[in-house]
């Protein structure tokens, strides 16, 4: 009786342990939920917030914080959460009906032809699916060319190739995919924020970037980002309270 | 703005003539005798000193080229030629052209005169038209396109200092909110231009403004004849207050006459000189708006000010229950047409009413603007019967009697019949076209509201299990593929299949032997002897068949086989020979020795065969 009752507790505190999280990320959206729709955006935002601080990770909670953000006139939250919401679900048209609107609003400008392809790959498939795709095909692919090796079938030998070259696609498309979401980007948070011509307040002021506007960052230290603006040109470097990244 | 210079107009001429030109001999052909009339006309038959009389000389004919008609002398007149328009028809290959040919006559002195008739000779033949009596009178009667009297000192001034002027006049300088005030811009001039004017209007903030086409004639200011661009502008004021228009400017070109080179050649100096820029500026006028007065404001006055009539009509006298009716309501009438608000139709009870369209068609002229606008209602019956619409009203505020004023349409009658059975009251979707969406706001989309928001776990491909598999996935391919070559190697090398196998045949034919111990000894003894043999013949590839112990011997020393096993085989081998084909008694101890030298023999040559 004892030492089935020791085997139990343990049990009990490692499922409540996993549960409990979860349990309260529902909770919390839901009541999130709630404010926004009673229009108080500040609490919304705060239960959102919330969520995310107990280490759960959603495109829903994303989505609904920068949706409380842009209500409460923080554009550049709103954006970055926005971003955060996309790479988890790249496809889902109200993230990216949002996302365009405030790039709309900020006067962002659209990145042009050849610069835009990998953004609209980057755009169809999200990193865990590609993923899914590129182990599926590896599956495939050895399945056929070990049914191959057995039969020795003509088609299942240009099947076989066929795969072969899907998997070097899928392969690129993933490494591509991981080059692009380990990028540093990051969005000014507090803006009209300035950009220096090096890192320290000494240095001359190089431009200004209004709040929501998207950088990428090349390089930083311990309080300076060194930032670009790849559409337009522009190098410098910025504080990082300024900037969240995403 | 640009105003059209006489160079444009008579280019316009030149290619209307060129056209004319071109088409005349295929028309020739078809004009059998030329058909020409002429009449003359004046503007007006009395004329004060300080105006001028405008002649109009009209020539029509089924002719191409129609000459100049001659002006006679007029001694009491100055005439010019103030342009000529020409119109083409081409009816049944019957051509028609008429040329109007227009003269500016000032009076040189007061009287009663007659202008003479006008000839025009072609082809031998002479027309003329009839006299035309005409009067001048004295300074006494003020000049049609007088300027205000605000403006009217300035006007003189400037009249006398200059070649070209401008003025700016106001029709009053105190109105209602929302009442028509003229603006009249003038631009003065009797020397040739040579560039297009600019005009810049003032800036008419905290109005509604409606522009007018420029009008172009001759006018007389003290003596000298010139030539007036007016444009004019409708205001109406949005608030009340005091008002200062600010200048009006003008920009234009004109020949320098400042510099006067008496060496150069005029004709040289007109070309080569750019001209020197003028810039013409008007006074500022001050206007003052009252607002609308309060007592006596109707109910349902909406800001119309102006003069409105009202009507109604219904598109059908009579239709079925559940079937759309459109109710127009038209105001028409003078003042700020654009801003009349929609006259209220009220409340129909028994009636689904949709919302309204409105059209607008505004006209201008010299008075100011006037226009209509429709209000289309769609309003659907609900239950039979005899209806009436009660009269529309409106109500605007008239400036001229200051008063408000209301008028009505005429009642409405609608007859409805019954529903044609299982007709339902249309929706408003199917009777709106697409081009009725309007997009009011764009806002972001609303937030997610699933019953619990799905949790993302990271990135999969940083996931042990996950890699695991994937890694699990190749290897298992690899071993796959090793063991596929293995397969094809036995199966292409049977000397490489043999050697490989050899060791398990051998431990089989062991076995066999172990299980044949307590049975016949001859039996036992083949058994091992054929293990030792078919080992060695499998792995040197030869034939266990007919191997003896010396040949067997010859090639074991041939591949580097060590004494010691080489002797141990030869002893195997005899003693299984002895006992199988001599009589000899074999004990248990002879059984388990052999097996145990056969067992340990077979490594050894394992080992040491290559």
């Amino acid at each position: 009786m004892m030492r089935k009752l020791l085997f139990t507790v343990p049990l009990c505190l490692l499922f409540f342990a996993v549960r409990l999280p979860a349990q309260d990320a529902k909770t919390l959206f839901t009541l999130g939920n709630s404010f926004y729709e009673n229009g108080d955006y500040r609490k919304a935002a705060e239960s959102y917030e919330s969520i995310i601080s107990r280490g759960v990770r959603s495109a829903d909670v994303y989505f609904n914080l920068a949706n409380s953000y842009y209500r409460t006139n923080n554009t550049g939250k709103a954006v970055v959460n926005y971003e955060k919401a996309a790479l988890i679900s790249p496809r889902d048209p109200e993230i990216r009906n949002n996302l365009e609107f405030l790039r709309a609003l900020v006067n962002e400008p659209e990145i042009p032809f050849p610069e835009n392809v990998p953004l609209f790959f980057n755009g169809l498939v999200s990193m865990n699916e590609l993923s899914v795709f590129c182990s599926l095909v590896l599956t495939c692919l050895i399945i056929c060319a070990s049914a191959y090796l057995i039969t020795r079938n003509r088609n299942l030998f240009y099947a076989g190739l066929i795969l072969l070259l899907a998997a070097f696609l899928s392969g690129t498309a993933f490494a591509l995919k991981i080059q692009y979401e380990t990028a540093k980007r990051a969005v000014v948070i507090s803006g009209p924020a300035e950009a220096l011509n090096g890192p320290g307040k000494e240095n001359t002021v190089a431009f200004t970037l209004p709040e929501g506007r998207k950088v990428r960052i090349l390089g930083q230290n311990e309080q300076w980002a060194a930032v670009a603006l790849p559409v337009e040109g522009y190098k410098g470097w910025m504080e990082k309270k300024n900037l969240e990244e995403f | 703005m640009k105003i059209m210079p006489n160079i444009i107009k008579s280019s316009i001429i030149f290619i209307t003539l060129g056209i004319t030109l071109t088409l005349a001999p295929c028309c020739l052909t078809l004009s059998f005798a030329a058909d020409i009339s002429i009449s003359a006309s004046v503007d007006k038959n009395v004329v004060s000193l300080d105006d001028q009389l405008l002649l109009e000389v009209n020539v029509s004919g089924s002719i191409s080229n129609i000459p100049n008609p001659n002006i006679p002398e007029l001694p009491n007149f100055t005439a010019y030629s103030s342009g000529r328009s020409q119109n083409i028809s081409i009816v049944n290959g019957q051509m028609t052209s008429s040329v109007a040919f227009r003269y500016a006559l000032v009076p040189k002195s007061t009287g009663k005169f007659t202008i003479p008739p006008i000839t025009l000779n072609y082809e031998g033949k002479t027309y003329s038209t009839s006299g035309i009596p005409v009067e001048v009178t004295g300074q006494g009667k003020a000049p049609a396109q007088s300027p205000a009297p605000q403006t009217g000192t300035d006007y003189a001034a400037q009249a006398a200092a200059g070649k070209l002027f401008v003025t700016a006049t106001l029709d009053k300088a105190k109105a209602y909110v929302n009442e028509q005030i003229t603006y009249t811009f003038r631009f003065y001039r009797n020397i040739r231009l040579l560039s297009n004017p600019q005009y810049q209007p003032p800036n008419f903030q905290g109005f509604w403004t409606e522009d007018s086409t420029p009008k172009n004639y001759y006018t007389t200011v003290q003596g000298r004849q010139y030539l007036v661009t007016e444009i004019k502008t409708f205001l109406f004021a949005t608030k009340p207050g005091k008002y200062e228009l600010g200048n009006a400017i003008l920009k234009c070109s004109i020949e320098d006459f400042s510099s006067n080179d008496p060496f150069s050649d005029e004709f040289f100096r007109n070309f080569f000189s750019g001209g020197k820029t003028q810039l013409l500026q008007t006074k500022p006028i001050s206007l003052t708006i009252v607002p609308l007065p309060e007592k006596g404001r109707p109910d349902n006055f909406g800001g119309a000010v102006g003069h409105f009539n009202v009507s109604a009509g219904l598109d059908k006298k009579a239709v079925k229950a559940n079937e759309p009716v459109t109710v127009s309501v038209t105001v028409s009438g003078k003042g700020n047409i654009k801003t009349v608000p929609e006259p209220d139709i009220g409340a129909l009870p028994g009636f689904k009413k949709y919302e309204t369209a409105s059209s607008l068609t505004t006209d201008k002229n010299d008075s100011g603007v006037s226009g209509s606008k429709v209000f289309k209602t769609i309003i659907v019956p609900l239950s039979p019967g005899k209806v009436n619409i009660k009269p529309i009203s409106f109500s605007f505020f008239d400036p001229g009697s200051a008063r408000y004023r209301t008028v009505a349409a005429k009642p409405l009658v609608l007859d409805v019949s019954p529903a044609a059975p299982g007709s339902v009251a249309p929706d408003i979707r199917q009777m709106q076209s697409k081009s009725d969406i309007k997009v009011v706001n764009k806002d972001i989309a609303f937030i997610k509201t699933p019953e619990k928001p799905a949790v993302y776990s990271g990135y999969l491909h940083e996931k042990p299990w996950f890699i695991a598999f994937n890694v699990f996935l190749c290897v298992l391919y690899l071993g796959f593929f090793a063991f596929a070559k293995w397969q094809e190697k036995l199966k292409g090398d049977v000397a490489f299949a043999r050697r490989i196998r050899a060791s398990a045949t051998a431990r089989r034919h062991l076995k066999k032997a172990k299980a044949l111990m307590n049975g016949d000894p001859k039996d036992y003894y083949s058994a091992i002897s054929r293990a030792v043999l078919e080992f060695s013949a499998d792995k040197m590839n030869v034939s266990a068949e007919g191997l003896t112990v010396p040949v067997l011997n010859e090639l074991l020393s041939s591949r580097g086989t060590g004494a010691e096993t080489m002797t141990n085989i030869c002893e195997i081998l005899s003693e299984c020979d002895m006992v199988r084909f001599a009589p000899t008694s074999v004990t248990e101890e002879m059984k388990k020795s052999i097996y145990e030298k056969a067992s340990i023999t077979l490594t050894r040559l394992d080992r040491e065969l290559k």
